[in-house]
């Protein structure tokens, strides 16, 4: 049996090879603006060919991250490798990065070919070579007939990709993107995320990526580096921040999550405030007073009478219930008033699920995960 | 008819200053033009003849062309850095460019003075060079082409650094991190990006510069000789010794065309847009556009591998953006040779001699005690004063509205009205000056008050119109909207909301107007006669004798009265912006 050729789109690895060079390295960066700190002891590994989104609330020292790995800002303490060489105070036209800026920064008083060529040239390419280079790079993010226009004459979607055939062309071995997308509608950028992804996967080039958009991060990295006031909160692929959150800014910022206070004797069991009993895995509990986190698209309803399938379960009074497509979001209350939500398929959630009906709902204690409790 | 008259109201505004313009300066100024067709009553071509067939007009021509050039490549080149240093720093800005500000609004008469000081025979540059034993004999340093080109650079470096910098500012800073981080070192990052998005920048500087320097004549007169005589000179003298209007006429012919020719050259190239600050989004593709840039881009590739192979021999290491020694130290040097020269007036004023000398010899306030008691003196300031007030209260009653409509309403006449708005200060000031005192003179307005203030009024629209265009164009109409849909009238939004918000544009607008009247000499010297007399045609009158420690005391007086005029106006400007904020 043959594969055909577009098949090659493969699904993110969801790993990474630790047999691979490392990339990027970054350790106890530090940077301040007077008084404000915007980066404070950031360590970071990144390997070859790796794809590593920077995600976090507004603020919260992505940007700065991405220009000292560029050279663009000095920071105060703290170091940077490239390619095992330390990096931290070369200037950027030494590093052989290549990077896009959220606005793009195309140069206004260059066609968009010269604009792609420039970087060629910077570097003494013979004429001939960045000629069949930039054609090339203009192909492959399918603009070849914008050559001769310039930057203000490209809609926006066209300029990102013009940005980032220009920041491919001479084949850096790490490209910086900060918020390449967030100027554009929600079609072009989910079009433009599966063309980064691909060309991604086609030149095995590494990227660090910064966005603000969970989901963006989610279908895109490998892994993803959570940030929050100038500290890396959380690093890890999007299956284990979103299954295995640490804190309860982890859990809240990547998807819905319904956050319970328990009392526990560190054994795998706890009380909650209703009374009823669950169970979590003692191996990843962290010491001190804890809350469970558990995913609503993890719970289900139990019928009445049935036993309860090996779940954890509490009884729910429904408050309200929302279809929102594929999927049925229903608000209920515990028997204290607790809050608690449950995501189900909307094709498999019966009718007489409705407000004012009280369930029985479950989960897995796989799914259950014991964080340190935070005064909300 | 509601609508009827919205749809009226906007264009109309401009009327008033347009109809104003055209009486007072266009109509007498063309009229004049066209007497140079006429001779003895029939319409005739010897006046043209003349000029063509004698050198020395040529020769005039040349030296003005010369002296205008070599002052614009002094002025853009020496502005440049300031104008990027300015660019580059945050906090002190404003404090940094209150230094080019100053000189600026200090009267071009009290700067030529402070050159005098400077570079005469017995002046301090000689003094201070014989006394350290370095020359023997003094050098001769005024009276000739240098001491022009010196007073000149002087006097057009801070409009060269005023137009340059809101396109420096316009520009994306960062596109040179961007080129960094794509491989380019310092110096083709400069060259190759950052040099040609500020090139609008520079141009505009360079034409006006060049466009103001063809019909100065106040400093080659004082500073220069007989062979630096400049063309405006050739028809004040033709119109006030020869009483030829018709010559003096054609001779102006001569200088529009050049100007014209000089203004279509550059619309080719970047495009007369380009002027209002900000750069133009896509490059001109013009032919002659393309050449150039091409041209250039080879010219600055050049430069930029050259700057890069003399960075490459210091050991290069990150630096945060901000200002770079060298260019804070150039900047400096510049800053200083903007402000220092017009301080060495001071001391002179304070002498005890009947003649200027340096060092000034003993201490003495005689000088001031002569300025202040003198009652010449004091009529021509209070003329000064009063003819700055009226012109600048015409200029905002006839200009505000014009800004509106220019700024607001769409009508297909608004280039035409903006140019003729706009042309007193692109046509040098000699033609206002002859025009006026043409019309002015059959109407016996020569010699008083209400003339010089109406004439100095022409000068005053088109400062205030720039100004006052600026702020409306930045003003979010969608507040006056705001305050209609609450109930307000016109009239009470403009009242209330409006004119609130753009008072510190019109304060800035009528400080403008003011200095530019109160500084006036072209105007003056056609337009003052007899006891009516400015402070600036007395300062004149007077160093055209001689310059005085009397001249050097009212030239302090004059100087310190103006920076306190500018630094109380900014300050209350700014008041009102932070209120309206
Ligand atoms: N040049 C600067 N001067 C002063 N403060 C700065 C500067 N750049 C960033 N900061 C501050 O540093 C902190 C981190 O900023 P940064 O731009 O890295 O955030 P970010 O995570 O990229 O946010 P966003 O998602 O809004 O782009 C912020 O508090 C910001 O105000
Ligand atoms: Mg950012």
């Amino acid at each position: 049996m043959t594969h055909p050729a577009n098949m090659s789109v493969s699904p993110p690895t969801n790993t990474i090879d630790h047999s691979a060079a490392i990339k990027l390295q970054v350790e106890g960066l530090r940077k301040t603006y007077g008084p404000i700190v915007a980066l404070d002891s950031v360590d970071l590994k990144m390997v070859e060919g790796e794809f590593l989104t920077l995600l976090g609330p507004s603020g919260s020292g992505k940007s700065t991250l991405l220009w000292a790995v560029a050279g663009l800002n000095n920071p105060d303490s703290g170091r940077i490798w490239l390619d095992g060489r330390e990096a931290t105070y070369a200037p950027p036209q030494e590093r052989d990065i290549g990077m896009v800026f959220q606005n793009y920064a195309l140069f206004p008083h260059l066609s968009i070919a010269e604009n792609v060529a420039f970087p060629l040239k910077m570097r003494r390419k013979s004429g001939t070579d960045i000629g069949a280079a930039v054609k090339n790079a203009l192909n492959t993010v399918q603009l070849s007939h914008v050559g001769d226009r310039f930057p203000a004459e490209l809609s926006g979607g066209q300029q990102q990709r013009i940005a980032l055939a220009r920041a491919m062309v001479y084949e850096p071995s790490v490209i910086l993107m900060d918020e390449p997308l967030g100027a554009l509608d929600k079609k072009l950028r989910d079009h433009l995320q599966i063309e980064i992804k691909e060309l991604h996967e086609r030149l095995g080039v590494t990227i660090l990526y910064v966005t603000h958009d969970q989901e963006e991060a989610l279908v895109m990295s490998d892994r993803i580096c959570l940030m929050k006031d100038a500290r890396i909160e959380q690093i890890g692929t999007s299956d284990e921040i979103y299954r295995r959150p640490r804190t309860h800014f982890a859990a809240d910022f990547l998807g819905e999550s319904n956050i319970l206070p328990i009392e526990s004797d560190g054994a795998g069991v706890g009380r909650l405030s209703t009374g009823e009993v669950v169970r979590f895995d003692a191996g990843l509990a962290p010491e001190g007073p804890l809350s469970l986190m558990i995913r609503p698209d993890a719970v289900r309803i139990l019928d009445v009478g049935a036993g309860s399938e090996g779940l954890d379960c509490v009884m729910a009074k429904i408050e309200s219930r929302i279809m929102a497509g594929a999927i049925t979001k229903l608000f209920a209350t515990l028997s204290d008033g607790t809050r608690f939500q449950a995501n189900l398929l909307t094709g498999s959630t019966h009718a007489g699920v409705a407000p004012g009906v009280s369930v029985i709902l479950g989960w897995s204690s796989d799914a259950a995960v014991p964080l340190l409790r935070e005064s909300a | 008819m509601e609508q009827f008259f919205s749809r009226l109201r906007g264009p109309w505004l401009s009327a008033p200053a347009a109809l104003y313009i055209s009486l007072v300066f266009a109509v007498p100024v063309l009229w004049l033009l066209g007497l140079s067709l006429v001779d003895n009553g029939a319409p005739s071509l010897a006046n043209y003849e003349r000029l063509a067939s004698t050198p020395l007009y040529m020769r005039l021509l040349g030296i003005t062309l010369k002296i205008a050039a070599l002052t614009t490549l002094f002025a853009v080149i020496g502005a440049y850095p300031v104008a990027l240093m300015l660019s580059q720093v945050r906090k002190r800005r404003n404090l940094l460019l209150l230094l080019v500000l100053l000189p600026f609004w200090t009267s071009f008469l009290v700067r030529a003075f402070a050159w005098m000081v400077l570079l005469g025979r017995r002046g301090a540059i000689n003094q201070t060079l014989e006394g350290a034993g370095l020359i023997e004999q003094p050098l001769t340093l005024m009276y000739n082409t240098t001491g022009v080109l010196v007073g000149m650079s002087h006097a057009m470096l801070p409009l060269a650094v005023m137009t340059m910098l809101p396109v420096m500012l316009a520009v994306d800073r960062r596109l040179t991190l961007a080129a960094a981080t794509l491989g380019a070192r310092p110096g083709s990052a400069f060259w190759l990006i950052w040099f040609p998005l500020t090139m609008p920048g520079v141009a505009a500087a360079g034409m006006l510069v060049f466009v103001t320097s063809l019909g100065f004549f106040i400093t080659p007169a004082l500073l220069g000789s007989e062979r630096d005589t400049v063309i405006v000179q050739e028809i004040i003298f033709q119109i006030q010794q020869q009483l030829n209007w018709g010559f003096a006429g054609a001779i102006g012919v001569l200088v529009l065309l050049t100007v014209l020719a000089i203004l279509s050259a550059y619309n080719a190239v970047f495009g007369l847009s380009t002027l209002g600050g900000g750069i133009g989004k896509a490059p001109q593709k013009g032919p002659v556009g393309r050449m150039a840039s091409r041209i250039g881009t080879g010219f600055l590739t050049i430069l930029a591998r050259m700057t890069d192979a003399a960075l490459s021999l210091v050991p290069q290491r990150l630096s945060e953006r901000g200002v770079s020694h060298p260019l804070a130290a150039t900047s400096a040097l510049i800053l200083a040779f903007l402000a220092v020269p017009t301080l060495f007036i001071v001391p002179v004023a304070f002498t005890e001699a009947s003649f200027l000398s340096w060092p000034p010899r003993g201490f003495s306030l005689q000088w001031f005690d002569a300025v202040t008691t003198d009652p010449r003196w004091i009529e021509a300031v209070g003329r000064s004063l009063l003819v700055a007030i009226l012109s600048a209260g015409i200029g905002l009653l006839l200009g505000v509205p014009a800004a509106f409509a220019i700024a607001r309403a769409r009508f297909a006449a608004k280039p035409a009205v903006f140019a003729l708005l706009m042309a007193p200060v692109i046509v040098p000031n000699i033609f206002i000056a002859v025009g006026l005192f043409y019309l002015f003179s059959r109407m016996g307005l020569v010699g008083t008050t209400l003339g010089l203030s109406l004439g100095h009024a022409v000068l005053a629209i088109p400062y205030v119109l720039v100004t006052v265009i600026a702020v409306v164009r930045s003003y979010d109409e969608r507040l006056d909207l705001a305050a209609y849909t609450l109930g307000a009238s016109r009239a009470e939004t403009l009242r209330r909301i409006t004119l609130p918000l753009i008072r510190p544009g019109l304060i800035s607008a009528f400080m403008f107007a003011f200095i530019v009247s109160f500084d006036e000499l072209t105007i003056a010297l056609f337009l003052t006669g007899g006891e009516t007399i400015t402070l600036p045609k007395k300062m004149w009158d007077d160093a055209i004798l001689q310059v005085s420690p009397e001249l050097a005391a009212a030239s302090t007086l004059l100087f310190l009265f103006m920076t306190g005029f500018v630094i109380v106006a900014e300050f209350i400007r700014q008041r009102a912006a932070k209120r309206g904020a």
